[in-house]
């Protein structure tokens, strides 16, 4: 690291080497990988065994997994080279076995895993930050970009008729297979309790269970609470009449009201009440008992002018003033 | 102080901001009364007793009057004979007329003396009065002109007898002005001193005052001078009346035997108007007396006219003249004193909605007297009949009826307008300008108005040149108009001319000629369904008005016989595409003009569809026809598809979602038939491939079709199934289309490809609960939830929201024909100033639909370029930050107002740009991601440009037009250029500036082919190289490409990414560490970035040209 740190423009934080690429032969000035022993707990990354794995940051979008591991090459025979968008997800990553669906391919820099088979390999690869940037691509192994990259991946996305039938076909009778099987499983299972003595309520059957949706969740909270309104018994008692009609002659209102409206309209008819922020508090019980002068100083300031004034811009009806 | 004020007669009670009163200065309020004293011979300085003596009877009478007319706080003026301003205006001997020696070298005679010879003599007497007349009494004045016009009353002496003839008051008044501009050109108080004519009409020219200093933008001093009252004998300028002898006019010796001379109305309105400015004001001021509404209405008026360019020039409704109609509404009970302003316009924009003036004429006279002219003579005499309280002059002399039914279709409008509770009528009637090159669908210059000479001559109007002076614009002017209107009756709604008008000159310099008005423009407004209808029937060939028809159309007029069995005389007019259909009406007008009025092609400047045929230049046209053909063969395969046999599902519904299935695609598909020696074939997938060392292909865009399938339980209910499913339809769809239809086709996982007609459709099957399957989450509770996940809103945004915006937008199309071709126009100017990957075609197209939908203030557009000048007009003006942008598709929507309310609770959560329609009222689903807020500040900023650079070329008749400039990109602001190579760019043909050289694109034209190897289709490297980029650095920079045949990408650096940054393992990517002041920090690496633009782009890159000054890092 300490003799990353001379070459100023290949400087590089604790822990990492910092090896310089470069495309091919032509170009002048390189990228810098950062390469550092791949560090995990133990046993928690299976795919990525710790100390044979060399971990790449910034890896150049032109940089395949192929042009990766015959950069490492010389350094020690190179197990697998895994690419991915950003360093973490190294858990065991489904398979692909589709060849035609649900493909990701990783665009952009990238970063690494390269696994060697010994562990020599990983500090062999550290020491390549004496050497000069490695190339990418180079006349025995030359990596496609540009016009010809993308016509190879035009003539890639052509699909053949007969492989993607036949992996569709195999997908699909997995798929009823599993299904017919499940449903076999269900249908044994109807109404037969399980080992605690729970018996599972399916959509069908004799006695069919609501689905467990969301929406239907809702649907029957909404039903209780009528139901509930329906039973309760209003103005049962003496004092809950007397609240209602209280409550009817002399509502207790809480309106939210723009504080300008508030200093305009309510203020000039409505002087005797207290308001604080944007709400104005009408009083209910204490209709004839407020305050009176607490709002007559915050609310000073004219009435807004008429809504013609909008046009004042455009009036001049006194010229001699200014 | 200026001579004129000097008297000490001055009675403005405040002291006006132009001239120093000394009255007031002096003896505070009681000099007011002694000043105003009509005697005003009083010496300049009076004594202490005579100061405060009573007033007498006579002073208060006339302080009363000042008082009730001018409400006591106004300006007058008067000038004393005995004052000592007289001195230094001295009276001068009397010359005649065409002596003008007199006059210093700085001033000329503001008056264009032709014929220069006439009898009468002139001297100069200093006037016998000075008054404040006019809108500022009043108090009407509006920004941005303030005018204070003062009436200076020429002495008697001055005049002789029969100085009613030949312009010889014209002459002494224009003489008049010039002797006292000769005195104020030398008085150090005033900025400016001019001459302009009034409204433009050059027999009458005023004088202009501007106070010195920075007060003199503000306001503006009018002078006109008028003739002593009872000068004149009415009855000589009755409209059927002579003034001005023929002999006279022709320069002849002697005038012919026996011939009638012809009535000069023009002229005699010219001189009577000067004879009652006083008393118009009295009417007024009267009418103006406890009605606060009508200041505030006329106000209103007079902003409403200036926002539509009715106000100024010759033949204007000015704003004198809305007061007029006010107080004749007033008279007539229409409006009330009680009336608010609002009110008063709504009355006036109503009555001159229903009433048309050209027919039946008004006065404004009340007790009528038997001597007086009738409305008929009137009517003969003038195009519109407003006749003043006099009862001798008409108001609107110079106007034309085809103004005045601008005026009636602008108040007619406006009525809907203030009807319609959906729109804002203040925003839209008063604050939105209409400028004639927005308002109307095709507007034309005629270049050189001298062209009008030879108009007068073949048109005959002798006479007419004879009542207007010899003004050939104003004499032909109508004739003109009113030839055009009868030509384009059936097609054009309006047919309206900008108003002649003369800018004011300094006094030393000559008067302007009349073909100093510059260009005249005329606007044509049309009627969508019948504007370019190629046949122009007339009467049956054996009735008495074919002659008539004949002469009109000369020789294009042609006997044809007609489906049921008639026939009729006919014009037909050749057009073989849309766009030359549109251009009809240049046809007629240049044919018109040319037959009857004797005016050269070469003079009229049509600028009806500059803009269309220079931006999607297509083979033929403007691509409109090939979009039909588009939308036939669509329709065709849906058919198909629909009677598919052998599906194991129905197909439900097949819907397009491409742009041009909605007509809005810039550049439709044109059918194509690959050349095979340009491709690597590979026989047997029956397949085409791009060759390397060959140009690449030219790029054949996939029709996007959406076909649902019917709903069923054999469809599984899992997501990974549901695609596999779909992949065995894309499958199945491709082999029955190939064995029903002999289709060749090329399936894939997500779509099929299918070449028909030369057109590549890409069919995508859709389910109807798959975007519900998507959204399924089972919470650990083991209860089922629906949440938008990236996957269901895009296939719900693909399979459902864009086939009902096509369909919406197909249908708007029909309703408005030019729809699809001004959105074609907006889309490559978005795209052409680098920022279609920032915005979706779909907000482009709503808002061209807005303009659609939401005419008003205007109507809807009926050509594309007027549709594209008010969507550059949209996007600068419109204020994004408070208001959402609701496009009515369909008449869907009713709530608006609750839009509104949750737009304005929401705002810091919604997108910069909101656009809400009656299927997508709160999330504004097009606008979600992009712009953002810098890209849409740089489009308001690039729309407003534009729109600036675009009309000032449209208005310029004189000069070549280039109007290509505003889809040129400005490129200095970029920091990197990425130069391609030509061959490599598939659409180079697309390109605003057609390349000179270009490439075999390996196809021809071709729709018949059925059996072929199938093509290379949605192939573009740019766009590969793009992705590409955008993937790699889209956190270092901004890439900017026109995708129509751009030859440059512009890379502009993230001002952020490049400060340097504490080491993170999440954002290495194209960076290097480096030691800044002993700390370690990541830094872009630069150098190496632009050779990987290089790499990326191997083949396609020519250069990259970093612009290295321009950052740091």
């Amino acid at each position: 690291m300490a003799a990353a740190g001379e070459r100023v423009a290949g400087a590089a934080p604790a822990g990492y080497t910092a090896l310089a690429v470069k495309f091919g032969a032509r170009q002048r000035s390189p990228h810098y990988l950062l390469v550092k022993e791949h560090q995990v707990r133990e046993g928690a990354d299976t795919a990525h065994p710790p100390r044979r794995t060399l971990f790449v940051l910034n890896v150049p979008p032109y940089c395949s997994p192929d042009a990766l591991s015959g950069l490492f090459a010389r350094c020690g025979r190179v197990q697998s080279v895994d690419i991915c968008d950003k360093p973490g997800t190294g858990e065991k990553k489904e398979k692909l076995t589709s060849k035609f669906f649900n493909r990701k391919t990783v665009t952009g820099f990238q970063v690494a895993y390269v696994v060697f088979r010994k562990r020599a390999g990983v500090q062999a690869a550290k020491a390549l930050s004496q050497e000069g940037p490695l190339l990418i691509s180079t006349e025995s192994h030359p990596v496609k970009t540009g016009i010809s990259k993308w016509i190879a991946s035009y003539a890639a996305s052509v699909v053949d008729r007969e492989e993607l039938k036949a992996e569709v076909d195999a997908y699909m009778q997995d798929y009823d297979k599993k299904i017919a099987e499940e449903e076999a499983k269900a249908a044994k299972e109807e109404g037969v309790p399980d080992e605690e003595g729970w018996v599972k309520v399916t959509r069908k059957g004799r006695k069919p269970g609501l689905p467990r949706t969301e929406a239907a969740n809702l649907r029957v909270l909404e039903r209780e609470k009528q139901k509930k309104a329906r039973k309760e018994l209003l103005n049962f008692y003496a004092w809950q009449h007397r609240e209602t009609k209280r409550e009817r002659e002399c509502p207790t209102l809480l309106l939210p009201l723009p504080l300008s409206l508030v200093s305009h309209t309510v203020a000039q008819r409505v002087r005797p009440f207290s308001f604080s922020g944007g709400y104005v508090q009408l009083p209910g019980n204490s209709w004839l008992g407020g305050s009176v002068n607490s709002l007559d100083s915050s609310l000073g300031g004219p009435l807004p002018p008429p809504v013609l004034a909008r046009a004042a811009g455009i009036f001049c009806r006194r010229v001699c003033k200014s | 102080p200026p001579p004129a004020v000097r008297g000490g007669s001055c009675a403005a009670v405040r002291h006006p901001p132009l001239m120093q009163n000394t009255g007031a200065a002096r003896g505070g309020k009681r000099a007011a009364p002694a000043g105003a004293g009509a005697g005003a011979l009083q010496p300049a300085k009076l004594s202490r007793a005579e100061l405060y003596k009573p007033p007498t009877s006579e002073e208060l009478s006339q302080l009363k009057e000042t008082e009730d007319l001018f409400h006591s706080s106004l300006l007058r003026l008067q000038v004393s004979r005995g004052g000592p301003g007289s001195r230094r205006w001295p009276r001068s001997a009397p010359l005649r007329l065409t002596d003008q020696a007199w006059l210093p070298k700085g001033v000329k005679v503001p008056f264009l003396q032709v014929p220069f010879s006439v009898k009468g003599r002139f001297r100069f007497v200093p006037p016998t009065e000075l008054k404040v007349v006019g809108s500022y009494l009043l108090g009407t004045c509006i920004k941005p002109e303030i005018n204070v016009d003062v009436a200076v009353t020429m002495p008697r002496e001055i005049f002789q007898d029969k100085d009613n003839l030949n312009q010889r008051y014209h002459r002494k008044r224009a003489l008049y002005l010039a002797h006292i501009a000769q005195h104020f050109s030398k008085e150090k108080l005033f900025g400016s001193v001019k001459f302009a004519y009034m409204n433009s009409n050059h027999l009458k020219p005023i004088l202009l005052l501007r106070p010195q200093g920075k007060d003199e933008k503000m306001v503006t001093v009018r002078l006109h001078a008028c003739p002593a009252p009872g000068l004149f004998k009415p009855i000589r300028f009755y409209p059927s009346k002579n003034n001005v002898r023929t002999a006279w006019f022709m320069e002849q010796s002697t005038p012919k035997e026996g011939a009638t001379e012809p009535p000069t109305p023009h002229y005699n309105n010219s001189i009577l108007c000067d004879t009652v400015l006083l008393s118009h004001l009295q009417f007024l001021s009267s009418a103006a007396t406890d009605f606060p509404g009508m200041k505030d209405g006329l106000a209103l008026l007079k902003v409403w006219l200036n926002q539509r360019q009715l106000s100024k020039g010759l033949g204007s409704f000015s704003g004198f003249l809305a007061s007029m109609l006010v107080a004749y509404l007033l008279m007539k009970r229409k409006i009330v004193k009680m009336m608010s302003g609002y009110q008063v316009l709504r009355s006036t924009l109503q009555f001159l909605a229903t009433t048309d003036l050209s027919v039946t004429g008004i006065s404004l006279v009340k007790d009528a007297d038997a001597s007086l002219p009738v409305l008929d003579d009137f009517h003969q005499a003038f195009e519109v009949v407003f006749v003043d309280p006099s009862g001798l002059v008409n108001l609107c002399a110079d106007m034309t009826a085809s103004k005045y039914h601008q005026v009636q279709f602008e108040a007619k409008r406006s009525m809907e307008i203030l009807d319609d509770r959906m729109v804002d009528g203040f925003q839209v009637l008063l604050m939105t300008a209409k400028p004639m090159l927005r308002a109307f669908d095709h507007v034309f210059h005629l270049k050189h108005v001298s062209k009008l000479q030879g108009a007068c001559k073949k048109m005959q109007l002798l006479n007419e040149l004879m009542d207007r002076g010899g003004n050939y614009v104003a004499a032909a002017l109508p004739f003109i108009v009113s030839l055009l209107a009868r030509g384009l009756a059936g097609r054009a709604l309006l047919v309206a001319h900008s108003l002649p008008e003369i800018p004011e000159w300094p006094i030393d310099a000559e008067p302007p000629k009349h073909k100093d008005v510059g260009p005249l423009m005329f606007g044509l407004l049309f009627v969508p369904e019948f504007a370019a209808s190629l046949l122009e029937k007339g009467p049956q060939a054996d009735h008495p008005e074919a002659l008539d028809f004949r002469t009109f159309w000369g020789e294009k007029s042609e006997l044809r016989r007609f489906q049921d069995g008639s026939i009729c005389e006919a014009v037909v007019w050749e057009a073989d595409t849309v766009y030359q259909k549109r251009l009809i009406p240049e046809q007629i007008v240049k044919h018109l003009l040319k037959l009857h009025a004797d005016i050269p092609e070469s003079s009229i400047c049509y600028m009806g569809a500059l803009l269309e045929l220079s931006v999607c230049p297509q083979v033929s046209g403007t691509g409109e026809e090939a979009m039909v053909s588009v939308v036939c063969s669509y329709d065709d395969l849906s058919r198909k598809l629909w009677n598919l046999k052998g599906l194991p599902l129905t197909v439900t519904a097949v819907q397009g979602v491409h742009p041009a299935l909605r007509y809005t695609d810039v550049f439709p598909p044109i059918p194509m038939k690959p050349i095979y020696s340009s491709y690597n074939r590979i026989r047997t997938k029956h397949l085409l491939l791009p060759l390397e060392e060959k140009p690449c292909p030219a790029y054949i865009a996939p029709l996007k079709i959406v076909c649902h399938m019917e709903g069923s339980g054999q469809w599984p209910q899992d997501k990974g199934a549901i695609k596999r499913i779909k992949a065995a339809f894309h499958l199945q769809l491709a082999e029955l289309l190939q064995q029903q239809h002999q289709l060749v086709c090329r399936p894939a996982v997500t779509h099929t490809d299918v070449y028909k007609d030369g057109y590549v459709f890409r069919l995508q099957v859709a389910y109807h609960r798959e975007t519900l399957i998507l959204k399924e989450v089972v919470t650990p509770e083991g209860m089922l939830k629906y949440q938008d996940t990236e996957e269901s809103r895009q296939l719900e945004l693909e399979t459902l929201h864009l086939p009902y915006l096509t369909s919406s937008l197909h249908g708007l199309q029909q309703q408005h024909p030019v729809f699809g071709s001004t959105c074609r126009l907006a889309k490559r100017w978005v795209s052409a100033q680098l920022l279609s990957n920032n915005i979706s075609e779909e907000c482009v197209d709503l808002l061209v639909a807005f303009l659609f939908l939401h005419p008003a203030p205007f109507t809807p557009p009926s050509s594309p370029q007027v549709g594209f000048l008010r969507f550059l007009d949209l996007l600068a003006t419109f204020d994004w930050k408070n208001n959402p942008l609701i496009v009515n598709l369909n008449a869907g929507l009713t709530g608006e107002q609750a839009i509104k309310n949750r737009f304005v609770a929401a705002r810091s959560r919604l997108p910069v740009m909101f656009i809400a329609t009656p299927k997508d009222q709160w999330s504004s689903m097009w606008t979600q991601e992009q712009p953002s807020a810098q890209i849409l500040q740089r489009l308001l900023m690039l729309a407003s440009e534009s729109l600036r650079a675009v009309e000032e070329q449209l208005m310029d008749p004189l000069n070549s037009q280039d109007v290509k400039m505003v889809f040129r990109p400005p490129l200095e602001f970029y920091d990197v250029l990425i130069h391609l190579n030509p061959t490599q760019i598939p659409r180079h043909l697309e390109s605003v500036d057609r390349p000179l050289k270009s490439f075999s694109r390996g196809v021809v034209k071709n729709s018949t082919s059925v059996k072929i190897l199938f093509p290379v289709v949605d192939y573009d490297p740019v766009q590969c190289y793009l992705q590409e980029l955008r993937d790699a650095f889209s956190d270092l920079a901004l890439f900017f490409y026109d995708k129509h045949g751009g030859e440059v990408i512009a890379v502009l650096w993230k001002p952020l990414s490049f400060q340097p940054q504490p080491f993170k393992v999440s954002s290495m990517k194209g960076r290097m560490v480096t030691t800044l002041n002993s700390e370690l920090v990541c830094v872009p690496n630069v150098e190496a970035i632009l050779e990987d633009f290089e790499v990326l782009g191997e083949g396609l890159v020519k250069s990259v040209e970093a612009r290295t000054e321009k950052w740091t890092i």
